[in-house]
């Protein structure tokens, strides 16, 4: 069972219905049990770091996620893979999950870089596995990790940021997969086969 | 789109440089090509030169060692998404075609552009702008056959008459120059700038011997390949790669969204395809503007009853559960718990219009909630002399607003993008409100989507031009007047970022 988890914010059933492509056994959840139980877990993002971290304390999660999410097979998107940090612009004095070290920075606009980052961005490959293409950003905020090396791809806008990491038990993006076509559909099929499917 | 272009020259199988053409002036850099080209992907090159060498000396691209290396560069760079121009021996459209079908985004013809002009016309005519005739002029006379004979030809002369052919590409080297970082030849390009078509691309090669002279070189060309100064750390890869990032400063492409006005849970403002049953149904359009390239849509809710909105929210779960599509949803939302329940019923955005007039607070609580990056404040504007007005209420009600003060109140507020409607050019075709495009996004830093009056391509263009990060049209689309796909490939041939 692969369990995302139900914050309050945004949908997480097209995130569930591109999973099940792959993985029939895959359900929204906000139950501790259902979540530790879990083969994998899966931290969608909709919304601000502020008040995603106040749903999930509210929601008894915060924890349990802080505990569990080092051993266990884990997807974040896009506010997912920021609640991983320590820290965000967007959200002065609310710690983070604070289990990838770095801090959540606000994308600068210039001239020719608008903010929020809205669109189809390419994908710049750095390490295997290999994913390339086109992806479906929607943001603010980047993810400045202290450990460069889990960046496994970046974008650019303005300045080069990651947009898929590989941390420890965690594989991540900035983009949202489930909106980023082929290339999302096969980060989320690498994910499955690599982790659960063997 | 102006890039640099790192070069990976081919010989037996091994990445090497020859110095002048001159094919006992050799060094061999790397036994693993496939090495050097994985670094130059991960400086950030959107484009690679690769050449055979062994095929430019033979005239015959196949039967040697660099043949299946080639093979795997094509491979890799494919997988990584980055683009692959390949030349050196391409001598028949057998092999044309071959290199095609693998994905090779440009070929690149020499000696054949020179002394078989049927052959290149055929195989223009079929492959169009994936093909490009490298001309290597040596004191301005081209020179082919791995650069071995001079055949007295002026190399203005013979660009011209390859333009008459239908060639787009050019890459010009300078041999005088190549492999001896002596710094580019300035004038050679200068000239070439002056007598070429305006839609001619010259991509500049030879003698690049520093960060300086790949800046020179884009002054006056479209593009510019290096190869030595990189091998030989000249151009450290860092520097390549900051010069990529300065030079693209995003990758980040603009968006061509068709709106879908919704009413009970039906498209209404007639939509006509042949190639589509039930063009009323919200989700079969979605699907159908999803496979044409749609890079987003809009729904606009303008139902005015309680059944109409349940089904605009059933139609906006199938849509993102069955299609992944990115949308937006506007119309009538005008508290928290409706953007909380559109948002979760699977939209990216929610785009509110009056409601945000009334209580511009509405506009902070949202972004607060959700990332002022859901929020889009939709303004319909209509033009009153030199200033617009903000209308509310589907553009009936005129609210005595400036456009360009509320824009920047509304970013001020959190709106995270606005969807800017020219009222007054709504369904004329007579295109976008350049002015108003302009004077929006001179004021306001978020991204804008630009709305009302789309009749032609060049229409998109000039938005875009102006500063439209994303071109929306409705009856446009609807009424199949124009193919998104046509429409990309127009925006892309005058150098807009597209998805293809």
């Amino acid at each position: 069972m692969i369990t995302i988890i139900d914050y309050g914010v945004g949908n997480l059933r097209s995130v569930q219905r591109a999973l099940q492509r792959y993985y029939p056994d895959v359900i929204i959840s906000s139950d501790v049990e259902q979540i530790e139980n879990a083969k994998g877990i899966v931290l969608p993002g909709v919304g601000a770091f502020g008040d995603a971290i106040e749903e999930l304390l509210q929601r008894g999660l915060l924890k349990v996620l802080k505990k569990i999410i080092p051993g266990k097979p884990t997807l974040g998107i896009c506010l997912g893979l920021q609640l991983l940090l320590d820290s965000s612009e967007e959200s002065p004095g609310v710690d983070g999950l604070g289990i990838i070290p770095g801090k959540v920075k606000r994308l600068k606009a210039t001239q020719s870089i608008r903010v929020p980052h809205i669109g189809w961005n390419r994908i710049i490959v750095r390490k295997e596995p290999y994913f390339s293409g086109f992806a479906y950003f929607n943001h603010t905020f980047y993810c400045d990790v202290f450990d460069t090396s889990s960046i496994i791809a970046s974008s650019l806008h303005g300045i080069r940021f990651g947009a898929i990491f590989k941390y420890g038990t965690i594989l991540a993006t900035q983009f949202h997969p489930e909106k980023s076509k082929k290339i999302g559909d096969e980060i989320l099929k690498y994910w499955i086969n690599s982790r659960f499917n063997r | 789109m102006q890039t640099i272009i790192p070069a990976i020259d081919i010989r037996e199988g091994k990445a090497v440089r020859l110095t002048q053409g001159d094919f006992s002036k050799q060094t061999t850099y790397s036994e693993e090509p496939i090495a050097v080209l994985r670094k130059f992907i991960e400086s950030g090159a959107w484009w690679i030169h690769v050449v055979n060498l062994d095929g430019a000396l033979s005239g015959s691209f196949q039967g040697n060692l660099s043949y299946q290396v080639i093979m795997d560069l094509i491979g890799f760079s494919k997988q990584c998404g980055v683009k692959i121009q390949i030349g050196g021996g391409i001598r028949s459209i057998e092999i044309a075609e071959d290199l095609i079908n693998k994905g090779v985004d440009r070929i690149i013809l020499g000696t054949i552009a020179i002394e078989n002009k049927e052959l290149l016309k055929n195989i223009t005519k079929r492959y169009g702008k994936k093909v490009a005739v490298a001309l290597d002029s040596f004191k301005g006379t081209i020179h082919i056959k791995g650069w071995q004979h001079d055949t007295n030809l002026g190399l203005i002369n013979v660009l011209q008459q390859l333009e008459n052919i239908g060639i787009q590409t050019f890459i010009i080297t300078d041999i005088e120059k190549d492999g001896t970082s002596t710094g580019l030849n300035d004038n050679l390009y200068l000239e070439l700038k002056k007598n070429k078509k305006t839609n001619t691309k010259i991509i500049a090669s030879g003698g690049v011997s520093s960060i300086n002279d790949v800046e020179k070189a884009l002054l006056y060309a479209d593009g510019v390949i290096t190869g030595k100064a990189l091998y030989n750390g000249n151009i450290p890869l860092n520097t390549l790669s900051s010069s990529l990032d300065k030079l693209h400063k995003s990758g980040l492409i603009r968006r061509i969204i068709p709106c879908l006005d919704v009413k009970e849970g039906r498209v209404v403002k007639g939509v006509k395809f042949q190639d589509l049953q039930d063009s009323g149904d919200p989700v079969k359009l979605a699907r159908y503007y999803n496979e044409k390239g749609a890079d987003e849509l809009v729904f606009l809710d303008i139902s005015a009853t309680i059944e109409g909105r349940k089904s605009m929210l059933s139609t906006i779960r199938s849509v993102a559960e069955e299609i992944y599509i990115p949308f937006t949803v506007g119309g009538g939302i005008r508290t928290i718990e409706d953007m909380t329940t559109i948002i979760k019923a699977g939209a990216e955005k929610v785009s509110i219009n009056s409601a945000a007039i009334s209580d511009p607070n509405l506009i902070t609580k949202g972004a607060k909630k959700f990332g002022s990056q859901c929020i889009v404040v939709s303004i319909d504007a209509i033009r009153k002399g030199k200033s617009w007005e903000v209308y509310s209420h589907s553009g009936t009600k005129p609210t005595g607003l400036d456009v360009l003060e509320w824009a920047k109140t509304a970013v001020e507020k959190g709106a995270g993008e606005l969807l800017v409607t020219s009222m007054d050019r709504d369904g004329t075709n007579i295109g976008y409100d350049l002015e108003l495009i302009r004077k929006i996004t001179d004021i306001v830093s978020v991204p804008m989507i630009a709305s009302g009056g789309a009749g032609t391509k060049e229409h998109f263009l000039e938005a875009i031009n102006n500063g439209a990060e994303a071109v929306l049209a409705a009856s446009l689309f609807h009424y199949n007047k124009l193919e998104i796909q046509d429409l990309k490939e127009f925006l892309d041939d005058h150098n807009i970022m597209v998805r293809l």
